[in-house]
Order: structure tokens, then sequence, then C-alpha cells
């Protein structure tokens, strides 16, 4: 159902919204509220960098969306001064609220009260395809990819001890990676 | 070697302290980091150890709560070692003794001697491939800068440019996704 833009507002977190926002996050985190509270205190309330900060959408006072902020504290060499940068995490929305733009809402109100708060950069590490290319439109910026890489036990089931053994040979451990590419070749790829 | 349910948050400090000498962005993996991000209810952490009161090396594996078709799955989300033979060590031990069908690790920014002994170990690689549409689909860290005056190119965290991949040191277990 189509709702006009105007009935929805950002509001920060209160302690008398968590049960709506339990609820809510039955759509992401997990099915169990009681669960849900135990990610909820320990990720926000927990949180050794950041007091909570987490945003949601009203619409007619019924909590229908949210946006977190997490802390994290960084470095970047053993001279320099550690840094908390907030991380942007589990945005859901209702169901019945979902293709009303209330992406671009949340995230901005959310960015706004974080660098009013004093932060210079916020990172995201976790949001899927489906928001990176709306998020680099408004001014996101992509450090780079982080290629995750895979083991297969079906794939690498090789004795370990001429593993081990070929692993200390550089003859036999190049001819072993043949070998095993070989294999790979003729097991699983035809 | 032995295989615990919780973290050894101060040896591993400790031993971050002693050979993790990064110079790029990363985090701050202190003890009061690692007792309290292993508390995380939606996930389990499996942890591998090499030495006793004093580490010589560590992995942390996050594991498969659900049942994804039946396969049992592992990220790797941490580690630190004191030299590349104990990490391939602790890894022979995980893949012979661990039982996972698959174990995925974020390996864009891995040094050169971590990723030669996952290629060892028979780990594929999914590199870049210039093709938005199929690089899209990979994880990614984003950025935003209060200053939106201060062009991208220069947006610095302390003295390292925050826009270049090389100057990060990137793990599964700094995302909330695991």
């Amino acid at each position: 159902m189509q709702r006009e833009f105007s009935n929805y507002r950002c509001v920060k977190y209160r302690p008398e919204l968590k049960g709506q926002i339990l609820e809510l996050q039955k759509y992401m985190w997990s099915s169990d509220a009681a669960l849900n509270a135990a990610y909820l205190e320990w990720k926000y309330g927990n949180n050794p960098y950041l007091d909570t900060k987490i945003y949601v959408v009203l619409c007619d006072e019924q909590i229908v969306g949210m946006l977190g902020a997490y802390g994290a504290k960084w470095q970047s060499g053993d001279s320099d001064p550690e840094f908390v940068v907030p991380c942007l995490g589990d945005l859901v929305f209702h169901p019945d609220h979902r293709q009303q733009g209330l992406l671009s809402k949340i995230v901005a109100f959310a960015l706004d009260d974080l660098f009013n708060s004093g932060f210079m950069y916020i990172f995201d590490l976790s949001s899927g395809p489906d928001l990176i290319l709306g998020m680099l439109m408004t001014g996101w910026r992509r450090a780079g990819f982080l290629q995750t890489s895979h083991w297969s036990a079906v794939q690498n089931k090789i004795p370990s001890g001429l593993r081990k053994y070929a692993d200390r040979l550089t003859f036999v451990s190049s001819t072993y990676r043949l070998l095993r590419e070989n294999i790979n070749k003729i097991c699983f790829r035809h | 070697m032995a295989i615990e349910k919780a973290p050894r948050a101060a040896a591993m400090a400790d031993l971050v302290e002693r050979v993790g000498n990064y110079k790029c962005i990363r985090h701050l993996r202190d003890e009061q980091f690692y007792s309290w991000r292993f508390q995380n209810p939606l996930s389990q952490y499996r942890f591998l150890y090499w030495g006793d009161a004093c580490l010589e090396g560590y992995l942390v594996l996050q594991v498969s709560g659900r049942i994804n078709e039946g396969k049992a799955w592992a990220n790797l989300v941490d580690w630190e070692v004191s030299r590349a033979q104990v990490w391939s060590d602790l890894f022979e031990a995980i893949a012979s003794l661990g039982n996972f069908d698959s174990i995925s690790i974020w390996s864009a920014t891995l040094s050169k001697a971590i990723r030669s002994v996952l290629e060892n170990f028979g780990f594929s690689f999914v590199d870049k491939t210039g093709i938005i549409t199929k690089d899209v689909k990979q994880p990614t860290i984003l950025v935003k800068s209060r200053y939106q005056e201060i062009p991208p190119s220069d947006w610095m965290l302390g003295n390292r440019h925050l826009l270049d991949l090389a100057n990060w040191d990137l793990r599964m277990f700094y995302s909330d996704n695991y």
C-alpha cells in the first residue's frame, strides 16, 4: 500500500521502543524475541566503544524501520591514535512499508546525528549488493572488494601425511600441486 | 593445540601485541575487544589455539548454527600467528578434524605468506573481475565522510588513505554479519 511520505518520521532510540524493535527484527535477526533482546543488549547496550545509536522510522507511532550504528575502535599504525568509527548495520523495514523511499530517509537521519556527534567517518561492512549502488550514489565510497575465498573438503581430500611431507620439500610440493590440480580436473570438472 | 568454545581474551591480545605489527587500518584487538566481540548470541565460534599461557597462534571460526542443505560450513573470522607455519598447522588440524564441508575467509588483504599457505591447502580465490554485475556481489567496505568538501582521494584515517585497499587489514569479524 502506498503511503504519504510525510506519514513517516525518524526518531532516535528510546528504551520504550525496545519491544517494537525486537518484533521488527524478527524479519532479520531471528524469529526468537528473547534471542533478539540478547543480541540488542550485546551489540548496542554493552558495546564498549559507543552508546546506543539506533534510529527508527515511525508510521502512526509504530516502528516500521530500523537502522543501527555500532561502535568499533580502529587504528592505522602503532604510533597513531585510535579512532572510534561507527559502522552501519541491522537495517530492516516492515514488509508493508518497503518500496516507500524510506532507506534514504533513515540513512540521512542517522548520518546527520552521527556527524553532529563529532565522528569524521562512518563505515559499512555489511550492506548487500542491493543497497550498495544506492549508497554509492549518495556520497559513499568503496574502499574495495573483500573477496571471499573458499576451501572445500570434497575438492581437497588429500591424506594429511602426504600434504605435510609435500609442504616441506619444494619439488614434491610443486609436483603435488600439479597432481592435485589434475585430480580436480579429472574428478570434478567433467 | 587446543580447541575451545570461548576466547582466551588476554592471551589473544598479548599475542597480537607481540606479533601483530601491521602498518595498516585495522581493528584494535585488545582484551576488552575480544571479551566483548565473541559474546554475539546469534553466532557460534570455535577457537583453535597453539600454545598455553603464551600463545604462538590462534584461529577463530564462526561455525554454522543453521543447517544449509545439510552442509557444515565455517568462516575463518580472525587469526594471529607468530609465523606462517603455525597458521598452516592450525588450519590442517581444522581441515582434517573439523569435519567441515567448506571454510571461507576474506582474502583481499591477506599477507603473501598466509595467501601462500591457503593456496597450498587448495583455497579457491575469487578475484575482482572488473565486471560490475559480478563484482557487486562480493562483500564490500563502504566509507562516508563528514566533510563533503574534501575529495575522497584525501580521506585519511591517521596517515593512511581510506580508499586504498592496500592500506587495510580486513577480517570477517570486523563485520556484524559474522
